[in-house]
């Protein structure tokens, strides 16, 4: 087992160096550069000392080898081209925090009744109840999270004045953010659950718990939610993953200082030292999240630790 | 490249019907949200159309229309008339993107500069005097000007300090100029101080940063030696760039200088006392203001809000007091509130079409041709374009020089009397068009030509511009356009390589003079446009106009610079000037609206009365 983790963990910091270099060559080849709107009228020779000031004019592999360097060594994610002055590294311990408060509570809003909905649908299977729950769930899908925002925001802060229309800083501004983040968690995890639920459920050792006279209660407890969970942690654990991301349109429209703008537009606006700052972080967070689901599995389901033991 | 098909003709007639049902239309309150969703849809791309150049520029001057006065209306008075400000002072302002560097060294976007330039003193301040936008005394007192214009003297203000008491002095307005040079700081302004003598070689490094032509010759005497002749050099010194600096406080903080609340130093009206980075910036008082006892307001609260319809919202629910508004469902539900003052303020600049001389279509290079230019021009129809393109913000051009630009303290436009546009519009597009064909001794038939349309945004309202052009040059003379959506990023490239068709940009003008619009385009320019038009006639009309101290003779060059650029080479198309609807709620008083198309909005002079 310890073999299996240690050669998990090396697959992960491997798939993470790769990436970081694919990324970095990626971007650097895509047309374009960091010289942004500001200084279009610059003559020649102001945008030559502003590229030599970012160690542009250097061939891109001398950039990359510093690059790592610096990373690796200091930890450095270095300073923004768009943004002099800031690091990296501060913009992420700045907005982190704000993005993955949304998301957590997005997600602590949205999992339980997403799961819930899903095993009140499994269980009424062909009732109403279903019919409706998979309705609820399939809009909650299908619609994207900003028209959620808008809506809340519409109706909730500027028809209704129950919570502010934007800003940050106090709990009342997380609120509708959070709500806009879940309602598109509860739609997945009621689907998939229920899905899980059912398969379960037509299980022979379902049927063999109840021949012998489990309660209902203990067998839902017991026997299916412990068979139907595992699947749903695959889907989980990354979603886990993704809250630190932070969710570029919710923050747009609710004012929110996260770091899921700064994803967007570091692309956009070639800031190169922001668009590999992001992608490490958040390929880091997956892929650790990958490497969590995988441990996770042993822990949930003994068979996966049986069979990769042999591995 | 992506290239992206263009839809049907029906599709364009039907948003065009809609775009008028939207404006007669009363709508309910459905209609709103959904309109809501559009627009945050098309706020998720970036803003509308195209580049700005000078985005120091973007805020209102002229008065179209008004309903109520600039200032507020809602007030308390006292027996005398006299406006009661409120004994609680503070505004709560908007800004759409976290500033970037709060150092008047270091930037020149929008944001950053209406933070940063209500922190320091510059030179002077634009303000409306005896009916002429003016350069008034601020942190000089007075200026003495040379017999021949090329060396100014600034007296200083001696009562002006630093926050942390250290006096204000001529040598740091050098220092600012220097540091703006020098290629460490690679400051995106180092352009606009281009007229002081042997400003160019110290930032190329041929000279040393001593020898430029500001000198401090006391603590509180700032002397300027200009390197050619600038009619316009008072309209400079209100920009920011001409502010002072404290090198020893940038040097304490280096990099980190201007990034944060705690590593900024002022001189001005307020203080940075809070800085949340994306959320808000908060400016209070600064009691060791040298006119400290002229300012009331006490605080004011900049929100940083990306998203224009939260903007809306909180505008109209009073979280904020003041902003400019595009959108017409918005700007209908606002009036109805009656909140707010409006004014709708044409701006500095000019939404044009540029024209690339060398480009190549069907082995043809078709822009080559001076009538085929101008069919382009001829072909658009400026007030439809006004609605479509610019959403009914906008007036038509009636050439490039915005009519909100003055010559040495008059109305350009009106002391001119020329409309290089009506020549155009009076042409058939297509007769123009086969004629110039004919010309360049090719096939006649506008039909079998199709050309680069260049789009330097990925936004979808962009994308629905340029299907309008594709069915306006369809319909009009029959050519095809080839729709090509780029990201900004990538379309810099393109129009700095020449490799485009056509393409729009809008053009802010820096100064309150035409030459700002007009120098772009003469052959030394090292522009963002590689359109391969060059006309010695041109450069000698500018220049001219640039080096004379005759308002006559600046007039009548401008005016030819400006038709053989326009009318006759057809170049540029300009289409219209871009107008704002700003919503002041009705306690905010004493803005200087007509100042800020030119220089950022400052705050000193602004009070509430019956908020």
């Amino acid at each position: 087992m310890k073999k299996y983790i240690a050669k998990r963990f090396l697959s992960m910091v491997l798939t993470g160096f790769l990436v970081i270099t694919a990324t970095y060559f990626i971007m650097h080849l895509v047309p374009g550069g960091p010289l942004g709107d500001a200084v279009l009228e610059m003559p020649e020779d102001v945008q030559a000392n502003y590229m030599a000031k970012y160690g542009l004019d250097k061939p891109v592999t001398t950039q990359y080898y510093l690059y790592m360097k610096n990373l690796l060594v200091n930890f450095d994610f270095g300073e923004s081209i768009v943004y002099p002055g800031r690091s990296i590294n501060g913009i992420l311990e700045a907005g982190i925090p704000v993005s993955a408060q949304i998301g957590v509570q997005g997600l602590l809003f949205g999992i339980p009744i997403g799961l819930g909905f899903g095993i009140l649908a499994a269980n009424f299977r062909g009732k109403w109840v279903d019919y409706v729950i998979m309705f609820i769930s399939l809009s909650a899908i299908s619609i994207p999270s900003f028209v959620f925002a808008s809506l809340l925001q519409y109706f909730l802060a500027f028809e209704m004045q129950m919570f502010p229309i934007s800003g940050w800083g106090t709990f009342a501004c997380t609120v509708l953010p959070s709500l806009a983040y879940g309602i598109r968690s509860i739609g997945v995890k009621a689907r998939y659950m229920r899905t899980s639920w059912l398969d379960v459920m037509n299980q022979d050792y379902v049927m063999a718990a109840e021949a012998i006279g489990m309660s209902k209660w203990a067998l839902q407890i017991k026997v299916i939610l412990r068979n139907a969970i595992s699947p749903i942690v695959t889907i989980l654990v990354p979603e886990l993953a993704l809250i630190f991301t932070g969710t570029f349109v919710l923050e747009t429209i609710y004012s929110i200082p996260g770091i899921g703008s700064y994803f967007v537009n570091s692309v956009t606006s070639r800031d190169y030292p922001m668009i590999m700052g992001q992608t490490i972080f958040i390929s880091i967070c997956y892929i650790f999240a990958m490497f969590m689901v995988d441990i996770l599995y042993m822990v949930i389901d003994p068979r996966v630790r049986l069979n990769k033991k042999g591995a | 490249m992506l290239k992206f098909p263009v839809r049907s003709k029906f599709d364009f007639i039907y948003k065009i019907e809609l775009l008028r049902e939207r404006n007669k239309m009363n709508k309910k309150r459905l209609t709103a949200v959904l309109l809501a969703f559009a627009l945050t849809l098309g706020g998720c791309g970036g803003d509308s159309s195209t580049t700005t150049s000078t985005p120091t520029s973007t805020s209102q001057s002229q008065v179209v229309n008004q309903d109520g006065g600039v200032d507020g209306s809602a007030g308390n008075y006292d027996d005398s008339g006299e406006v009661i400000p409120d004994a609680e002072q503070y505004m709560n302002y908007c800004l759409t993107s976290d500033p970037k560097v709060l150092d008047t060294t270091q930037t020149n976007t929008t944001t950053d500069l209406v933070v940063v330039a209500n922190t320091v003193i510059s030179l002077t301040r634009l303000q409306m005097f005896e009916g002429a936008l003016t350069a008034m005394p601020y942190g000089a007192k007075s200026w003495d000007k040379s017999d021949d214009g090329m060396k100014y003297t600034f007296y200083l203000e001696e009562d002006a300090v630093w926050t942390d008491g250290v006096p204000v002095t001529a040598q740091q307005y050098v220092d600012a100029f220097q540091r703006i040079l020098s290629p460490d700081v690679a400051s995106p302004s180092a352009t606009i101080i281009n007229p002081i003598k042997n400003a160019e070689a110290v930032r190329l490094g041929e000279v040393d940063p001593s020898e430029l032509g500001a000198k401090a010759i006391d603590d509180y005497t700032l002397e300027i030696e200009l390197e050619y002749f600038v009619a316009y050099f008072m309209d400079l010194t209100y920009n920011p760039v001409f502010s002072p600096v404290r090198l020893d406080v940038i040097e304490q903080y280096g990099s980190s200088y201007g990034v944060e609340a705690e590593n900024i130093i002022g001189c001005g009206a307020f203080t940075l006392d809070e800085w949340v980075h994306d959320s808000h910036l908060t400016l209070v008082k600064n009691p060791t203001y040298f006119q400290a006892d002229d300012v009331l307001l006490e605080q004011i609260n900049f929100k940083i809000i990306k998203d224009t319809n939260t903007i809306m919202a909180e505008l109209y629910s009073g979280n904020v007091d003041r902003s400019s508004v595009s959108s017409v469902e918005w700007r209908e539900k606002l009036i109805a509130a009656d909140l707010h003052n409006y004014g709708d303020y044409v701006l500095g600049g000019t939404y044009m079409m540029i024209l690339n001389t060398e480009y190549e279509t069907n082995g043809v290079k078709i822009f080559s041709n001076e009538k085929i230019r101008q069919a382009i021009s001829s072909a658009i129809d400026r007030e439809q374009a006004v609605d479509f393109v610019a959403n009914g913000l906008g007036i038509p051009a009636q050439g490039l020089i915005p009519s909100t630009i003055s010559l040495d303290g008059s109305n350009y436009r009106e002391l001119s009397g020329y409309v290089p546009m009506a020549s155009h519009e009076a042409q058939d597009a297509k007769e123009l068009f086969i004629e110039g064909l004919n010309e360049l001794g090719v096939d006649p038939d506008p039909s079998k030509y199709s050309i680069n349309f260049l789009v330097r945004s990925t936004s979808a309202a962009d994308k629905d511009i340029a299907e309008y052009y594709y069915e306006v040059f369809k319909s009009t003379i029959g050519i095809k356009i080839d729709i090509q959506q780029v990201e900004s990023a990538v379309g810099r490239d393109l129009t700095m390589a020449g490799d485009f068709g056509m393409t729009t940009v809008t053009y802010y003008s820096s100064t309150n003079d035409p030459n700002s619009l007009l120098s772009p385009w003469i052959s030394s320019a090292t522009g963002n446009y590689n359109h391969g038009w060059t006309s010695e006639a041109y450069d000698t009309a500018v220049a001219t106009a640039n080096s004379s101290a005759d308002s006559s003779v600046r007039l009548e060059n401008f005016m030819e610079a400006e038709r053989l650029v326009v009318e006759e080479a057809a170049l540029l198309i300009p289409i219209y000037h871009p107008m704002s609807s700003m919503m002041t709620a009705k306690y905010l008083y004493g803005f200087q609206s007509e100042a800020s198309s030119f220089a950022p909005a400052l705050f000193s002079t602004v009070f509430t009365s019956g908020r």
